[in-house]
Protein backbone atom coordinates (compact mmCIF):
# COMPACT_ATOMS: atom_id res chain seq x y z
CA UNK A 1 0.00 0.00 0.00
CA UNK A 2 0.98 3.14 -0.80
CA UNK A 3 2.15 5.81 2.06
CA UNK A 4 0.08 9.16 1.23
CA UNK A 5 2.57 12.15 1.56
CA UNK A 6 1.55 14.70 3.96
CA UNK A 7 0.83 18.49 2.76
CA UNK A 8 0.89 19.73 6.61
CA UNK A 9 -2.14 21.79 5.06
CA UNK A 10 -4.56 23.40 7.18
CA UNK A 11 -7.53 19.93 8.46
CA UNK A 12 -10.45 22.63 8.42
CA UNK A 13 -12.57 19.50 9.84
CA UNK A 14 -10.72 18.80 12.86
CA UNK A 15 -10.26 22.24 13.60
CA UNK A 16 -13.94 23.10 13.46
CA UNK A 17 -14.24 20.07 16.41
CA UNK A 18 -11.78 22.15 18.59
CA UNK A 19 -13.31 24.98 18.40
CA UNK A 20 -16.87 23.72 18.52
CA UNK A 21 -15.43 21.57 21.63
CA UNK A 22 -14.00 24.63 23.75
CA UNK A 23 -17.33 26.59 22.70
CA UNK A 24 -19.26 23.57 24.61
CA UNK A 25 -17.13 23.34 27.55
CA UNK A 26 -17.57 27.06 28.05
CA UNK A 27 -21.15 27.13 27.88
CA UNK A 28 -21.16 24.21 30.47
CA UNK A 29 -18.56 26.31 32.90
CA UNK A 30 -20.67 29.67 32.32
CA UNK A 31 -23.91 27.98 33.17
CA UNK A 32 -22.72 26.32 36.31
CA UNK A 33 -20.87 30.03 37.05
CA UNK A 34 -24.30 31.79 36.42
CA UNK A 35 -26.02 29.32 38.82
CA UNK A 36 -24.48 30.85 41.87
CA UNK A 37 -24.47 34.30 40.82
CA UNK A 38 -28.20 33.64 39.87
CA UNK A 39 -29.11 32.45 43.43
CA UNK A 40 -26.91 35.04 45.20
CA UNK A 41 -28.90 37.84 43.12
CA UNK A 42 -32.14 36.41 44.30
CA UNK A 43 -31.20 36.26 47.81
CA UNK A 44 -30.07 39.88 47.79
CA UNK A 45 -32.68 41.06 46.13
CA UNK A 46 -35.30 40.32 47.68
CA UNK A 47 -33.46 41.04 50.73
CA UNK A 48 -32.82 44.65 50.07
CA UNK A 49 -36.64 45.94 50.41
CA UNK A 50 -37.00 44.11 54.13
CA UNK A 51 -33.68 45.49 55.20
CA UNK A 52 -35.46 49.36 54.11
CA UNK A 53 -38.02 48.61 56.79
CA UNK A 54 -36.37 46.55 59.52
CA UNK A 55 -32.64 47.40 60.10
CA UNK A 56 -29.60 45.04 59.91
CA UNK A 57 -28.96 45.98 63.08
CA UNK A 58 -32.54 44.86 64.53
CA UNK A 59 -32.27 41.70 62.37
CA UNK A 60 -29.13 40.87 63.80
CA UNK A 61 -29.56 41.15 67.45
CA UNK A 62 -33.37 41.05 67.83
CA UNK A 63 -33.79 37.97 69.86
CA UNK A 64 -37.44 36.95 69.09
CA UNK A 65 -38.31 35.59 65.90
CA UNK A 66 -42.47 35.86 65.33
CA UNK A 67 -43.46 36.87 61.78
CA UNK A 68 -46.18 36.17 61.29
CA UNK A 69 -47.74 38.07 64.54
CA UNK A 70 -50.71 39.85 63.25
CA UNK A 71 -49.85 43.09 64.89
CA UNK A 72 -46.28 43.47 66.00
CA UNK A 73 -44.00 40.76 63.83
CA UNK A 74 -41.43 40.42 65.12
CA UNK A 75 -38.00 39.59 62.73
CA UNK A 76 -34.86 39.04 64.84
CA UNK A 77 -32.97 36.00 63.79
CA UNK A 78 -30.95 35.24 66.99
CA UNK A 79 -33.33 32.09 67.93
CA UNK A 80 -32.23 31.16 64.33
CA UNK A 81 -28.78 31.41 64.67
CA UNK A 82 -28.72 30.12 67.57
CA UNK A 83 -30.86 27.05 66.81
CA UNK A 84 -28.82 26.59 63.59
CA UNK A 85 -25.27 26.84 65.28
CA UNK A 86 -26.62 24.47 68.47
CA UNK A 87 -27.86 21.69 66.61
CA UNK A 88 -24.70 22.04 64.11
CA UNK A 89 -22.28 22.02 67.40
CA UNK A 90 -23.66 19.23 68.66
CA UNK A 91 -23.92 17.37 65.07
CA UNK A 92 -19.98 17.73 65.22
CA UNK A 93 -18.90 17.47 69.00
CA UNK A 94 -20.32 13.28 67.88
CA UNK A 95 -19.43 13.53 64.29
CA UNK A 96 -15.97 14.73 64.40
CA UNK A 97 -14.62 12.27 66.90
CA UNK A 98 -16.53 9.50 65.59
CA UNK A 99 -15.35 9.70 61.53
CA UNK A 100 -12.17 10.73 62.56
CA UNK A 101 -11.51 7.33 64.42
CA UNK A 102 -13.53 5.45 61.62
CA UNK A 103 -11.69 6.61 58.93
CA UNK A 104 -8.38 6.05 60.96
CA UNK A 105 -9.56 2.28 61.73
CA UNK A 106 -10.35 1.79 58.35
CA UNK A 107 -7.18 3.19 56.51
CA UNK A 108 -4.15 2.17 58.81
CA UNK A 109 -6.22 -0.29 61.25
CA UNK A 110 -8.27 -2.74 59.15
CA UNK A 111 -7.12 -6.05 57.48
CA UNK A 112 -7.35 -5.13 53.74
CA UNK A 113 -9.88 -7.21 52.93
CA UNK A 114 -12.31 -6.36 55.90
CA UNK A 115 -11.23 -2.83 54.19
CA UNK A 116 -12.73 -3.30 50.90
CA UNK A 117 -16.39 -4.21 52.47
CA UNK A 118 -16.23 -1.72 55.14
CA UNK A 119 -15.82 1.22 53.27
CA UNK A 120 -19.08 0.81 51.13
CA UNK A 121 -21.02 -0.32 53.72
CA UNK A 122 -20.16 2.99 55.65
CA UNK A 123 -21.31 5.42 51.98
CA UNK A 124 -24.11 3.70 52.36
CA UNK A 125 -25.53 5.69 55.36
CA UNK A 126 -24.78 8.55 52.59
CA UNK A 127 -27.08 7.43 50.29
CA UNK A 128 -29.80 6.83 52.64
CA UNK A 129 -32.28 9.67 52.01
CA UNK A 130 -32.51 12.36 54.77
CA UNK A 131 -36.09 12.11 55.18
CA UNK A 132 -35.35 8.74 56.26
CA UNK A 133 -32.91 9.40 58.52
CA UNK A 134 -35.36 11.77 60.23
CA UNK A 135 -37.99 9.39 59.98
CA UNK A 136 -36.04 6.97 61.69
CA UNK A 137 -34.55 9.87 64.54
CA UNK A 138 -38.80 10.49 64.93
CA UNK A 139 -39.73 7.27 65.74
CA UNK A 140 -36.56 5.71 67.04
CA UNK A 141 -33.94 7.12 68.31
CA UNK A 142 -36.59 9.89 69.80
CA UNK A 143 -37.64 6.69 72.43
CA UNK A 144 -34.23 6.22 72.97
CA UNK A 145 -32.88 10.13 74.32
CA UNK A 146 -36.45 10.72 75.76
CA UNK A 147 -34.93 7.56 78.12
CA UNK A 148 -31.40 8.60 78.83
CA UNK A 149 -31.59 12.80 78.25
CA UNK A 150 -35.03 13.21 79.82
CA UNK A 151 -35.11 16.19 77.29
CA UNK A 152 -37.79 18.95 77.77
CA UNK A 153 -39.57 17.93 74.27
CA UNK A 154 -39.75 15.08 72.33
CA UNK A 155 -38.49 16.84 69.65
CA UNK A 156 -35.22 18.54 70.24
CA UNK A 157 -32.17 20.52 69.76
CA UNK A 158 -30.27 16.99 70.55
CA UNK A 159 -32.43 14.53 68.70
CA UNK A 160 -31.67 17.16 65.95
CA UNK A 161 -27.58 17.08 66.22
CA UNK A 162 -27.73 13.26 66.81
CA UNK A 163 -28.91 12.88 63.43
CA UNK A 164 -26.93 15.56 61.91
CA UNK A 165 -24.34 13.24 63.10
CA UNK A 166 -25.14 10.48 61.41
CA UNK A 167 -25.36 12.11 57.80
CA UNK A 168 -21.92 14.04 58.75
CA UNK A 169 -19.70 10.59 59.39
CA UNK A 170 -19.80 8.89 55.52
CA UNK A 171 -19.10 12.19 54.53
CA UNK A 172 -16.58 12.59 56.73
CA UNK A 173 -14.98 9.04 57.15
CA UNK A 174 -14.70 9.35 52.93
CA UNK A 175 -13.14 12.09 52.29
CA UNK A 176 -10.27 11.55 55.32
CA UNK A 177 -9.83 7.98 54.66
CA UNK A 178 -9.11 8.66 50.84
CA UNK A 179 -6.79 11.47 52.42
CA UNK A 180 -4.90 9.04 54.80
CA UNK A 181 -4.73 6.56 52.19
CA UNK A 182 -2.85 8.99 49.70
CA UNK A 183 0.25 9.01 52.04
CA UNK A 184 2.92 7.27 50.62
CA UNK A 185 3.50 3.68 51.96
CA UNK A 186 7.27 5.34 52.32
CA UNK A 187 6.43 7.51 55.13
CA UNK A 188 5.16 4.84 57.60
CA UNK A 189 8.13 3.20 56.50
CA UNK A 190 10.05 5.74 57.67
CA UNK A 191 8.03 6.01 60.91
CA UNK A 192 8.10 2.62 61.91
CA UNK A 193 12.09 2.06 61.05
CA UNK A 194 12.61 4.60 63.45
CA UNK A 195 11.14 2.45 66.12
CA UNK A 196 7.48 4.01 66.30
CA UNK A 197 4.31 2.08 67.33
CA UNK A 198 1.29 1.79 64.80
CA UNK A 199 -0.52 4.79 66.96
CA UNK A 200 2.52 6.86 66.84
CA UNK A 201 2.99 6.13 63.52
CA UNK A 202 -0.90 7.17 62.98
CA UNK A 203 -0.54 10.10 65.24
CA UNK A 204 2.96 11.34 63.92
CA UNK A 205 3.17 10.42 60.80
CA UNK A 206 -0.19 9.76 58.94
CA UNK A 207 -2.49 12.18 60.15
CA UNK A 208 -0.38 15.39 59.93
CA UNK A 209 0.55 14.33 56.45
CA UNK A 210 -3.10 14.14 55.90
CA UNK A 211 -4.02 16.59 58.03
CA UNK A 212 -5.23 19.10 55.14
CA UNK A 213 -7.72 16.41 53.64
CA UNK A 214 -8.82 15.54 57.43
CA UNK A 215 -9.82 19.45 57.47
CA UNK A 216 -11.75 19.72 54.16
CA UNK A 217 -13.32 16.27 55.74
CA UNK A 218 -14.54 18.00 59.05
CA UNK A 219 -15.61 21.28 56.90
CA UNK A 220 -17.60 19.83 54.18
CA UNK A 221 -19.27 17.78 56.84
CA UNK A 222 -19.54 20.77 58.88
CA UNK A 223 -21.27 22.60 55.62
CA UNK A 224 -23.76 19.74 55.20
CA UNK A 225 -24.70 19.80 58.70
CA UNK A 226 -25.03 23.65 59.05
CA UNK A 227 -27.76 23.56 55.18
CA UNK A 228 -29.52 20.47 55.99
CA UNK A 229 -33.00 20.80 56.34
CA UNK A 230 -35.12 17.95 56.04
CA UNK A 231 -33.91 15.91 59.24
CA UNK A 232 -33.90 19.05 60.95
CA UNK A 233 -36.89 19.93 60.31
CA UNK A 234 -38.24 17.06 61.49
CA UNK A 235 -37.09 16.24 64.50
CA UNK A 236 -35.95 19.70 66.45
CA UNK A 237 -39.40 20.60 67.44
CA UNK A 238 -38.90 24.09 65.25
CA UNK A 239 -39.47 26.41 68.25
CA UNK A 240 -38.12 29.32 68.14
CA UNK A 241 -36.77 29.61 71.84
CA UNK A 242 -33.35 31.33 71.99
CA UNK A 243 -31.56 28.88 73.76
CA UNK A 244 -28.50 26.75 74.23
CA UNK A 245 -30.08 24.25 76.22
CA UNK A 246 -29.82 20.97 73.71
CA UNK A 247 -32.44 19.31 75.64
CA UNK A 248 -35.27 22.13 74.47
CA UNK A 249 -36.67 22.39 70.89
CA UNK A 250 -35.12 24.78 68.40
CA UNK A 251 -35.76 26.36 65.08
CA UNK A 252 -32.98 26.43 62.44
CA UNK A 253 -32.83 29.04 59.50
CA UNK A 254 -32.80 25.98 56.82
CA UNK A 255 -36.20 24.65 58.56
CA UNK A 256 -37.52 28.16 58.95
CA UNK A 257 -37.35 28.69 55.25
CA UNK A 258 -38.64 25.32 54.71
CA UNK A 259 -41.48 25.82 57.19
CA UNK A 260 -42.45 29.53 56.79
CA UNK A 261 -41.84 30.10 53.09
CA UNK A 262 -45.31 28.32 52.00
CA UNK A 263 -47.00 30.32 54.74
CA UNK A 264 -46.27 33.70 53.72
CA UNK A 265 -47.77 35.87 50.95
CA UNK A 266 -45.10 36.18 47.88
CA UNK A 267 -43.80 39.64 48.15
CA UNK A 268 -44.71 40.62 52.16
CA UNK A 269 -42.58 41.63 54.67
CA UNK A 270 -42.29 38.24 56.13
CA UNK A 271 -41.46 36.68 52.31
CA UNK A 272 -38.48 39.09 52.23
CA UNK A 273 -37.59 38.66 55.67
CA UNK A 274 -37.14 34.80 55.24
CA UNK A 275 -35.20 35.46 51.74
CA UNK A 276 -33.07 37.94 54.55
CA UNK A 277 -32.55 34.64 56.22
CA UNK A 278 -31.74 33.09 53.51
CA UNK A 279 -28.75 34.94 52.52
CA UNK A 280 -27.47 34.87 56.26
CA UNK A 281 -27.43 31.43 56.35
CA UNK A 282 -25.35 31.48 52.73
CA UNK A 283 -23.11 34.09 54.28
CA UNK A 284 -22.31 31.86 57.22
CA UNK A 285 -21.82 28.73 54.65
CA UNK A 286 -19.58 30.93 52.33
CA UNK A 287 -17.54 31.94 55.52
CA UNK A 288 -16.82 28.52 56.40
CA UNK A 289 -15.65 27.70 53.01
CA UNK A 290 -13.31 30.58 53.22
CA UNK A 291 -11.54 29.96 56.58
CA UNK A 292 -11.22 26.16 55.75
CA UNK A 293 -9.26 27.65 52.17
CA UNK A 294 -7.17 29.84 54.59
CA UNK A 295 -6.20 27.46 56.57
CA UNK A 296 -5.11 24.72 54.01
CA UNK A 297 -3.25 27.10 52.39
CA UNK A 298 -1.21 28.34 55.40
CA UNK A 299 -0.87 24.54 56.16
CA UNK A 300 0.17 24.04 53.02
CA UNK A 301 2.95 26.65 52.79
CA UNK A 302 4.52 25.46 55.50
CA UNK A 303 4.80 22.08 54.66
CA UNK A 304 5.25 21.94 50.92
CA UNK B 1 44.67 -13.82 67.64
CA UNK B 2 41.76 -12.32 68.89
CA UNK B 3 38.26 -13.94 66.90
CA UNK B 4 36.04 -10.80 66.28
CA UNK B 5 32.66 -11.59 67.62
CA UNK B 6 30.67 -11.07 64.92
CA UNK B 7 27.92 -7.89 64.96
CA UNK B 8 25.03 -9.76 63.63
CA UNK B 9 25.51 -13.42 63.30
CA UNK B 10 22.13 -14.80 60.10
CA UNK B 11 21.80 -18.43 60.69
CA UNK B 12 19.53 -20.67 58.44
CA UNK B 13 17.12 -18.08 57.29
CA UNK B 14 14.60 -18.01 55.19
CA UNK B 15 12.05 -15.96 54.59
CA UNK B 16 8.30 -16.48 52.38
CA UNK B 17 5.62 -14.22 50.94
CA UNK B 18 3.35 -16.23 50.93
CA UNK B 19 3.94 -19.19 48.80
CA UNK B 20 7.37 -17.17 47.05
CA UNK B 21 10.45 -18.57 48.94
CA UNK B 22 12.14 -15.23 48.73
CA UNK B 23 15.60 -16.37 50.47
CA UNK B 24 16.60 -19.95 50.98
CA UNK B 25 18.78 -21.12 54.26
CA UNK B 26 21.30 -17.68 54.74
CA UNK B 27 24.01 -17.99 56.86
CA UNK B 28 25.88 -14.41 57.32
CA UNK B 29 28.23 -12.75 59.81
CA UNK B 30 28.49 -9.18 59.55
CA UNK B 31 31.50 -7.87 61.30
CA UNK B 32 31.36 -4.88 63.37
CA UNK B 33 32.33 -1.46 62.23
CA UNK B 34 32.99 -2.35 58.79
CA UNK B 35 30.63 -1.59 55.56
CA UNK B 36 29.13 -5.02 54.16
CA UNK B 37 27.68 -4.48 50.40
CA UNK B 38 25.06 -7.01 48.96
CA UNK B 39 24.74 -7.52 45.79
CA UNK B 40 22.55 -9.09 43.38
CA UNK B 41 20.43 -9.06 40.62
CA UNK B 42 17.02 -7.53 40.97
CA UNK B 43 14.64 -10.40 42.59
CA UNK B 44 17.43 -11.55 44.22
CA UNK B 45 16.58 -10.72 48.06
CA UNK B 46 18.65 -8.37 49.06
CA UNK B 47 15.98 -5.75 50.19
CA UNK B 48 13.85 -8.77 51.69
CA UNK B 49 17.54 -9.68 53.51
CA UNK B 50 18.14 -6.51 55.09
CA UNK B 51 14.48 -5.54 56.13
CA UNK B 52 15.11 -9.34 58.45
CA UNK B 53 17.56 -7.42 60.58
CA UNK B 54 15.95 -5.02 61.58
CA UNK B 55 12.49 -6.98 61.40
CA UNK B 56 10.66 -4.45 59.00
CA UNK B 57 9.13 -7.67 56.90
CA UNK B 58 6.87 -8.26 59.97
CA UNK B 59 4.98 -5.53 58.65
CA UNK B 60 4.47 -7.33 55.34
CA UNK B 61 1.13 -9.20 54.90
CA UNK B 62 2.35 -12.49 54.85
CA UNK B 63 5.65 -12.87 55.39
CA UNK B 64 7.20 -15.61 57.54
CA UNK B 65 10.67 -15.27 58.08
CA UNK B 66 12.65 -18.65 59.52
CA UNK B 67 15.94 -18.43 61.61
CA UNK B 68 17.67 -16.76 63.63
CA UNK B 69 19.18 -13.14 63.51
CA UNK B 70 21.13 -12.66 66.49
CA UNK B 71 22.39 -9.03 66.86
CA UNK B 72 25.03 -8.41 69.91
CA UNK B 73 24.34 -12.10 71.41
CA UNK B 74 20.56 -11.57 71.28
CA UNK B 75 18.28 -13.80 68.58
CA UNK B 76 15.96 -11.01 67.36
CA UNK B 77 13.56 -13.60 66.42
CA UNK B 78 13.71 -14.78 69.67
CA UNK B 79 10.87 -15.51 72.16
CA UNK B 80 9.60 -12.15 73.92
CA UNK B 81 10.87 -9.58 71.58
CA UNK B 82 9.74 -7.09 70.51
CA UNK B 83 10.33 -5.87 66.71
CA UNK B 84 9.21 -2.12 67.95
CA UNK B 85 12.19 -2.23 70.28
CA UNK B 86 14.68 -3.74 67.95
CA UNK B 87 13.78 -1.00 65.47
CA UNK B 88 14.32 1.56 67.79
CA UNK B 89 18.37 0.49 67.97
CA UNK B 90 18.83 -0.16 64.77
CA UNK B 91 18.61 2.71 61.83
CA UNK B 92 17.43 2.36 58.31
CA UNK B 93 17.45 4.48 55.24
CA UNK B 94 15.24 3.97 52.84
CA UNK B 95 15.79 3.72 48.67
CA UNK B 96 13.53 6.76 47.83
CA UNK B 97 14.59 10.09 50.17
CA UNK B 98 11.02 9.64 52.41
CA UNK B 99 11.22 12.46 54.92
CA UNK B 100 8.27 13.87 56.87
CA UNK B 101 5.69 16.88 55.71
CA UNK B 102 7.42 18.31 58.45
CA UNK B 103 10.56 21.06 59.61
CA UNK B 104 13.93 19.69 58.98
CA UNK B 105 14.15 20.16 62.88
CA UNK B 106 10.94 17.82 63.40
CA UNK B 107 12.26 15.27 60.91
CA UNK B 108 15.02 14.86 63.13
CA UNK B 109 13.31 14.98 66.74
CA UNK B 110 10.35 12.67 65.32
CA UNK B 111 12.37 9.66 67.00
CA UNK B 112 13.84 11.35 70.24
CA UNK B 113 10.61 12.99 71.32
CA UNK B 114 8.92 9.02 71.18
CA UNK B 115 11.43 7.70 72.44
CA UNK B 116 13.47 9.83 74.89
CA UNK B 117 16.60 8.40 76.29
CA UNK B 118 18.06 6.50 78.95
CA UNK B 119 20.73 7.80 81.39
CA UNK B 120 24.03 6.01 82.90
CA UNK B 121 21.88 4.66 86.17
CA UNK B 122 19.13 3.17 83.48
CA UNK B 123 16.59 6.13 84.33
CA UNK B 124 14.37 6.77 81.43
CA UNK B 125 13.96 10.73 80.23
CA UNK B 126 12.07 12.54 77.96
CA UNK B 127 14.24 15.13 76.06
CA UNK B 128 13.81 18.69 76.92
CA UNK B 129 14.11 21.42 74.57
CA UNK B 130 17.88 22.26 74.98
CA UNK B 131 18.70 18.59 75.05
CA UNK B 132 16.76 18.01 71.74
CA UNK B 133 18.18 20.75 70.02
CA UNK B 134 21.75 19.40 71.05
CA UNK B 135 20.79 16.16 69.19
CA UNK B 136 19.07 17.73 65.89
CA UNK B 137 22.47 19.69 65.45
CA UNK B 138 24.54 16.70 66.55
CA UNK B 139 22.76 14.21 64.14
CA UNK B 140 22.93 16.90 61.13
CA UNK B 141 26.38 17.18 61.64
CA UNK B 142 26.94 13.97 61.61
CA UNK B 143 25.52 13.56 58.28
CA UNK B 144 27.74 16.21 57.00
CA UNK B 145 24.17 18.32 56.58
CA UNK B 146 24.64 20.80 59.29
CA UNK B 147 26.60 23.48 57.52
CA UNK B 148 23.94 23.22 54.51
CA UNK B 149 20.45 23.96 56.38
CA UNK B 150 21.77 25.43 60.14
CA UNK B 151 19.87 28.35 59.31
CA UNK B 152 16.90 26.93 57.94
CA UNK B 153 15.71 24.35 60.26
CA UNK B 154 12.50 25.50 60.81
CA UNK B 155 11.86 25.24 57.23
CA UNK B 156 10.08 22.13 55.23
CA UNK B 157 12.15 19.56 54.27
CA UNK B 158 10.32 19.43 51.17
CA UNK B 159 12.55 21.70 49.72
CA UNK B 160 16.04 20.49 50.19
CA UNK B 161 17.35 18.97 47.16
CA UNK B 162 17.15 14.76 46.58
CA UNK B 163 20.62 14.53 48.22
CA UNK B 164 20.33 16.45 50.94
CA UNK B 165 17.08 14.87 51.87
CA UNK B 166 19.18 11.64 52.17
CA UNK B 167 21.10 12.86 54.34
CA UNK B 168 18.24 14.39 56.09
CA UNK B 169 16.88 10.52 56.33
CA UNK B 170 20.74 9.57 57.72
CA UNK B 171 20.56 11.89 60.00
CA UNK B 172 16.99 11.12 61.59
CA UNK B 173 18.30 7.67 61.58
CA UNK B 174 21.51 8.67 63.44
CA UNK B 175 19.19 10.43 66.36
CA UNK B 176 18.13 7.21 67.84
CA UNK B 177 22.01 6.60 68.22
CA UNK B 178 21.96 3.28 66.44
CA UNK B 179 25.43 1.08 66.60
CA UNK B 180 23.68 -0.55 63.07
CA UNK B 181 22.74 1.09 60.35
CA UNK B 182 21.10 -0.27 57.24
CA UNK B 183 21.17 1.42 53.80
CA UNK B 184 18.40 -0.37 51.02
CA UNK B 185 20.17 1.21 47.64
CA UNK B 186 20.44 4.48 49.34
CA UNK B 187 21.80 6.38 45.89
CA UNK B 188 19.53 4.83 42.99
CA UNK B 189 17.34 7.55 43.30
CA UNK B 190 20.09 10.23 43.16
CA UNK B 191 22.72 11.93 40.59
CA UNK B 192 26.67 11.17 40.80
CA UNK B 193 27.60 13.96 42.59
CA UNK B 194 24.85 13.43 45.73
CA UNK B 195 25.82 9.88 45.44
CA UNK B 196 29.80 10.78 45.85
CA UNK B 197 28.90 12.79 49.11
CA UNK B 198 26.77 10.06 50.47
CA UNK B 199 29.22 7.44 49.76
CA UNK B 200 31.92 10.00 51.64
CA UNK B 201 29.74 9.72 54.36
CA UNK B 202 29.09 6.40 54.51
CA UNK B 203 33.02 5.51 55.03
CA UNK B 204 33.05 8.32 57.94
CA UNK B 205 30.26 6.41 59.43
CA UNK B 206 32.29 2.85 59.69
CA UNK B 207 34.37 4.77 62.35
CA UNK B 208 31.46 4.76 64.69
CA UNK B 209 28.60 2.07 62.59
CA UNK B 210 28.33 -1.12 61.55
CA UNK B 211 26.67 -0.70 58.07
CA UNK B 212 25.08 -2.87 55.56
CA UNK B 213 24.50 -1.45 52.23
CA UNK B 214 22.46 -2.89 49.63
CA UNK B 215 23.66 -1.54 46.26
CA UNK B 216 22.52 -2.41 42.91
CA UNK B 217 25.77 -0.17 41.79
CA UNK B 218 28.90 -2.94 42.01
CA UNK B 219 31.33 -0.08 41.43
CA UNK B 220 29.50 1.25 44.61
CA UNK B 221 30.04 -1.38 46.12
CA UNK B 222 33.85 -1.83 45.24
CA UNK B 223 34.14 1.38 46.59
CA UNK B 224 33.01 1.36 49.90
CA UNK B 225 32.29 -1.93 51.21
CA UNK B 226 34.95 -3.90 52.97
CA UNK B 227 33.12 -7.47 52.73
CA UNK B 228 30.05 -7.98 49.86
CA UNK B 229 28.15 -10.46 49.29
CA UNK B 230 26.46 -11.52 46.39
CA UNK B 231 23.01 -12.96 46.33
CA UNK B 232 21.24 -14.97 43.41
CA UNK B 233 17.64 -16.25 43.16
CA UNK B 234 17.65 -15.71 47.15
CA UNK B 235 20.25 -17.49 47.83
CA UNK B 236 23.56 -16.08 49.47
CA UNK B 237 26.09 -17.31 46.60
CA UNK B 238 29.56 -15.77 47.70
CA UNK B 239 30.85 -13.61 50.66
CA UNK B 240 33.78 -12.51 51.16
CA UNK B 241 36.71 -9.60 50.83
CA UNK B 242 34.96 -7.01 48.80
CA UNK B 243 38.40 -7.26 46.83
CA UNK B 244 38.27 -10.92 46.94
CA UNK B 245 34.97 -10.75 45.21
CA UNK B 246 35.54 -8.25 42.60
CA UNK B 247 39.08 -10.09 41.80
CA UNK B 248 39.21 -12.95 42.28
CA UNK B 249 35.35 -14.47 42.61
CA UNK B 250 35.28 -18.18 43.38
CA UNK B 251 32.35 -19.26 42.17
CA UNK B 252 31.14 -18.87 38.45
CA UNK B 253 27.75 -17.16 39.11
CA UNK B 254 29.20 -14.63 40.97
CA UNK B 255 31.64 -13.73 38.19
CA UNK B 256 28.98 -13.61 35.46
CA UNK B 257 27.65 -11.33 37.67
CA UNK B 258 30.24 -8.79 38.58
CA UNK B 259 31.91 -9.18 35.03
CA UNK B 260 28.35 -8.37 33.49
CA UNK B 261 27.19 -11.32 31.90
CA UNK B 262 24.49 -11.31 33.88
CA UNK B 263 21.45 -9.38 35.75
Amino acid sequence: MAKKVSTYGVDYSRRFTEILVSGALFICMLICLSVLFLIFWMLIGNSIPFFEEVSVYDFLTGDQWNPFHPNYPLFGVQPLLTGTLLVSIIAGVIAIPIGLGASIYISEVADPKVKNWLKPFIEIIASVPSVVLGLFAVIILADYVMIIFDPYSRLNALLGGIILAVMMIPIQVTIAEEAMNAVPNSLREASYALGATRWETIRHAVVPAAFSGIVASIVLALGRAIGETMAVTMTTGNAALNTWNPLYPVLTMPATLAIEIPEAASGSLQYQALFAVGLLLFIITFAVNIVADIVLARYREAYK
Amino acid sequence: MVIPIPKIEVQDLNVYFEKNHALKNVDINIEEKEITAIIGPSGCGKSTFIRCVNRMNDLVLGCTVKGSVTVDGKDIYGKGVDAVEVRKRIGMVFQRPNPFPKSIFENIAYAPRLHGFVDEEGKHHSYNKQQLKEVVEWSLKRAALWEEVSDRLDKSAYNLSGGQQQRLCIARALAIKPEIILFDEPCSALDPIATAKIEDLLIDLKKDYTVLIVTHNMQQAARVADRTAYFYLGELIEFGETKQIFERPEKDLTEQYITGRMG
